[in-house]
């Protein structure tokens, strides 16, 4: 009986010093992630699966009553279904918004990318221009907007004004109108490139250059031969962070165009699908939030298969010697097979 | 590795509380229980008692699209509803809500917000019918009749036209109207006169005023004259002569080089607010109708429409300038750049006191869009006007389960209709007969300052029982907005084909849902 009792209490202890040890080794970890990991949960993951469930429904959030199952169905007529109105404005928008991003980022690539040079190169107050270069990225959104808005406003814009002419850059031409939505995009948007291209460009080998100031290689052939190929990692972190950034594109429509200027009957021009999107929810129709779910996860998938696809870029590069050391091995084994 | 399945298991938690509440959206397929719950008590002479035995009474939430500036003329005949129920223990708190975030908040609100839930809502009523078909409302008929022998509402006291569009499609009643406007032209009648001419009345007139105006310009004989030049001497002078005098001073005559920027009409393809109404109005006045039986949009065989738009499409850089926009209408009538202007009614008594202040009486003059777009101004349907109106609705909330509450919800929109003279102030042309008719109405400054200036009461054309609000009127309103547009293409009735043939689309794809 005893015996029985200092096994129990035996095993009691054991447990409890695995539970005192576990805490002891994770419990200051797990207070530390528990804000972003309830926030993560609640804000992230909760919507996500809710999302997923209706847009397997038509549902109306005013008349719960008229929900209905309909599978894939939103999906099919968003992917399929030619005849339907909103096949054709979710690929108009997808269409915008993917021509607007091949335009957009190797412009954001290439001006930070040419900053981050210029800043690397520590000329006269430098530091004072890195502040300076990334003060836009500071302004959200809405302030950028009234600020471009002043500066391309059709009667009292100070464009206008300054060289003196008359032009609507808003409400008239769609590229006059897409390209003050890319000026704003790219002001707005080149300190984080930027700061990603510089830190990359500090962490160049020195001895790379001198390796190419001894055989001769200078000016714009060292920044082509040492110096890009030096800071790929960081570059194609841009421009896959870019892209995917600028599929998003909605704060900048917004405040400049609100997808104006109509063109014809059925399209405003400057509209993205992040902007199309928001402009179904507030159209007045309340049920149209299955489809709306269905065109989020739509775009959310093609999202994830650009990032896919930078994954797979960048894995190779992750690997290092790996692939060569095997085909050395493979040779090494090769050659004493042989003999 | 403990960490790691730790955070495993929460990520499964929560997947798996997410499914549980995704089918809180299965089972919430059910209909809503809101049953009504007849709890009203009568006290001794027939009226609802509103106190409960601890003697709290009943606090109702509204929910305004009313904005500024006659929000504040409706909050005065709140007041007035407050001080009337007082002693019964009833009061109302109005909320105004942006016209953008109304609508799309309404239903979410309603649904799942039941704390913020609003009692009664202010709203546009062409928008009753889809409002109705979702449930969000409660049938008012049934409500007044819970007062049983002491129920005063009668339908017959509101203006046939208007309450017609309180209906849904089966013509039960699901809201009381308020109001009744249209957006109006601002015209610097004292340009019109200094220049020997007349207020126009009919399309033709319209268009040779704007002709004759044009000509003096060309000629160097248009008299203009800018209000903005005087406001300051007009606030320092100190007698009713010197005012006089700094006003005829401020007349200029002008021509083509001096007043380059003169053109006589103000519209923009901005999305003003005259593309909700001046080509609702227009298919109106020459006989068409704006909906089908079948909510369907039935302006795209309007022939006045066609030839209203091509006539606007006329008159750009001949009466309407290039570089109009919502923003230079009341800066262009101020500065006498424009004679015309067309906005929204409830600005009428601000832009009246400031042009009678600093020009003089009579200076700036209000025109109905009466007749004005009609091909044949003989015929009976020429003074037509698309009139929009606001509605007071009960929203079918868990709290408006209450019979009690919901009488209160009932006796506030009649009180508010039955007692809006004050609101009327605010350019709003009342629906209620009884305000119509009332001296109190037709003694007042509002309306014989401005008010008996817009068109007749009668006259107006709502937009019908129609569930496809946005399709049928947001894409008439494309198609004026078009027709102005810098950037088009093809003519204005190719350009109407396919405004209708995108209402249909959104039709389909919403019926598709």
């Amino acid at each position: 009986m005893n015996e029985q009792k200092l096994t129990t209490v035996g095993e009691y202890a054991y447990k409890q010093s695995r539970t005192r040890d576990f805490l002891k080794r994770y419990g200051m970890a797990l207070v530390f992630i528990a804000p972003h990991l309830i926030f993560f949960l609640a804000f992230c993951i909760y919507p996500l699966i809710y999302g997923i469930i209706m847009s397997l429904f038509k549902y109306n959030i005013a008349d719960p009553s008229q929900n209905e199952w309909r599978g894939f169905g939103n999906f099919i007529t968003i992917l399929f279904r030619a005849d339907n109105i909103y096949h054709k404005e979710f690929w108009y928008a997808m269409g915008n918004t993917a021509l607007f991003a091949v335009v957009v980022v190797p412009l954001s690539i290439i001006i930070p990318l040419f900053m981050a040079i210029c800043i690397n190169a520590k000329p006269k107050g430098y530091k004072l221009f890195r502040s300076l270069i990334y003060l836009p990225s500071v302004l959200p959104v809405s302030a950028s907007g009234v600020i471009f808005t002043a500066l391309f406003g059709f009667l009292f814009g100070y464009i206008n004004q300054w060289f003196g002419v008359s032009i609507d850059w808003l409400n008239s031409n769609p590229m006059l109108a897409w390209l003050v939505i890319l000026l704003l995009c790219l002001w707005g948007g080149w300190g984080g490139n930027f700061i990603i291209l510089n830190a990359g460009l500090k962490n160049v080998d020195k001895s790379l250059y001198e390796a190419a100031a001894v055989d001769g290689c200078t000016g714009m052939r060292r920044a082509l031969a040492v110096t890009l190929p030096a800071i790929k990692q960081q570059m194609v972190l841009c421009i896959f962070n870019t892209i995917i950034g600028y599929f998003g594109l909605y704060g900048q429509i917004y405040v400049l165009t609100n997808a104006g200027p109509i063109t014809d009957s059925t399209n405003h021009a400057t509209m993205s699908i992040m902007w199309y999107i928001q402009n179904l929810i507030n159209s007045g129709n309340y049920s149209v939030y299955g489809m709306v779910s269905a065109m989020g996860l739509i775009l959310g998938i093609i999202i994830g298969i650009i990032t896919a696809i930078q994954l797979i870029i960048t894995r190779e590069r992750k690997s290092g010697t790996k692939r060569s050391n095997e085909f050395a091995e493979y040779l090494k084994a090769r050659g004493s097979a042989n003999e | 590795m403990k960490i790691k399945k730790l955070l495993t298991s929460a990520v499964c938690i929560a997947a798996c509380l997410a499914v549980t509440a995704s089918a809180g959206v299965l089972s919430a397929c059910k209909k809503p229980s809101r049953e009504l719950v007849n709890d009203i008590v009568f006290d001794e002479f027939g009226d609802p008692i509103f106190t409960d035995e601890s003697g709290k009474g009943i606090r109702l939430k509204i929910q305004s699209v009313i904005g500024s500036p006659d929000n504040a003329y409706l909050d005065m005949v709140n007041t007035a509803f407050n001080d009337y129920y007082r002693s019964s223990g009833l009061q109302a708190d109005i909320t105004s809500v942006e016209n953008g975030i109304f609508y799309q908040q309404l239903a979410n609100t309603i649904n799942t917000d039941p704390k913020n839930a609003p009692d009664v809502i202010i709203f546009h009523s062409e928008r009753l019918t889809y409002f109705a078909s979702q449930k969000i409302l409660v049938p008012m008929d049934e409500t007044f009749e819970l007062l049983g022998e002491n129920n005063t509402f009668d339908k017959s006291n509101y203006l046939e036209n208007v309450i017609a569009e309180c209906h849904d499609k089966d013509g039960t009643l699901y809201g009381v109207p308020l109001d009744v406007h249209s957006g109006v032209w601002y015209v610097r009648k004292d340009i019109l006169e200094k220049n020997g001419l007349t207020m126009p009345s009919t399309k033709a007139e319209f268009e040779a005023v704007c002709k004759a105006l044009m000509e003096r310009k060309a000629a160097g004989t248009l008299w203009t004259r800018d209000m903005t030049s005087v406001k300051t001497q007009i606030e320092n002078a100190t007698s009713e002569q010197e005012k006089h005098n700094i006003r005829e001073r401020a007349w200029k005559q002008v021509g083509a080089e001096t007043a380059a920027s003169f053109f006589p009409v103000e519209m923009s393809a901005a999305d003003n607010i005259e593309s909700g109404w001046l080509p609702q109005t227009a298919v109106l006045q020459n006989g068409g109708k704006l909906a089908n039986a079948d909510g369907t949009p039935a302006w795209n065989t309007s022939s006045g429409l066609k030839n209203t738009l091509e006539m606007f499409e006329g008159w750009q850089d001949k009466y309407i300038g290039a570089n109009r926009d919502n923003q230079t209408l009341f800066a262009n009538l101020g500065n006498g750049n424009a004679v015309f202007g067309c906005e929204g009614p409830w600005w009428m008594e601000q832009r009246l006191n400031e042009y009678d202040n600093y020009l003089g009486e009579g200076a700036l003059a209000i025109l109905s869009l009466s007749g004005l777009y009609a091909d044949d101004p003989q015929s009976p349907a020429a003074n037509a006007v698309y009139g929009v109106g606001h509605v007071f609705s009960i929203a079918n909330t868990a709290a408006n389960s209450s019979a009690t509450r919901r009488v209160a919800a009932a006796l506030y929109a009649k009180f508010m209709t039955e007692n809006a003279v004050k609101y009327t102030a605010g350019g709003h042309l009342p629906a209620c007969k009884t305000v119509l008719e009332s001296e109190e109405y037709k003694t007042s400054v509002a309306y014989n300052r401005y008010l008996k200036y817009m068109a007749d009461p009668a006259d107006y054309v709502m937009l019908g029982n129609t569930q496809y609000f946005s399709p049928v009127y947001e894409q008439l309103k494309t198609a004026y907005i078009w027709t102005l547009s810098k950037n088009k293409s093809g003519t204005v009735e190719e350009h109407i084909r396919g405004c209708f043939e995108e209402a249909m689309a959104q039709i389909r794809g919403s019926d598709d849902l």
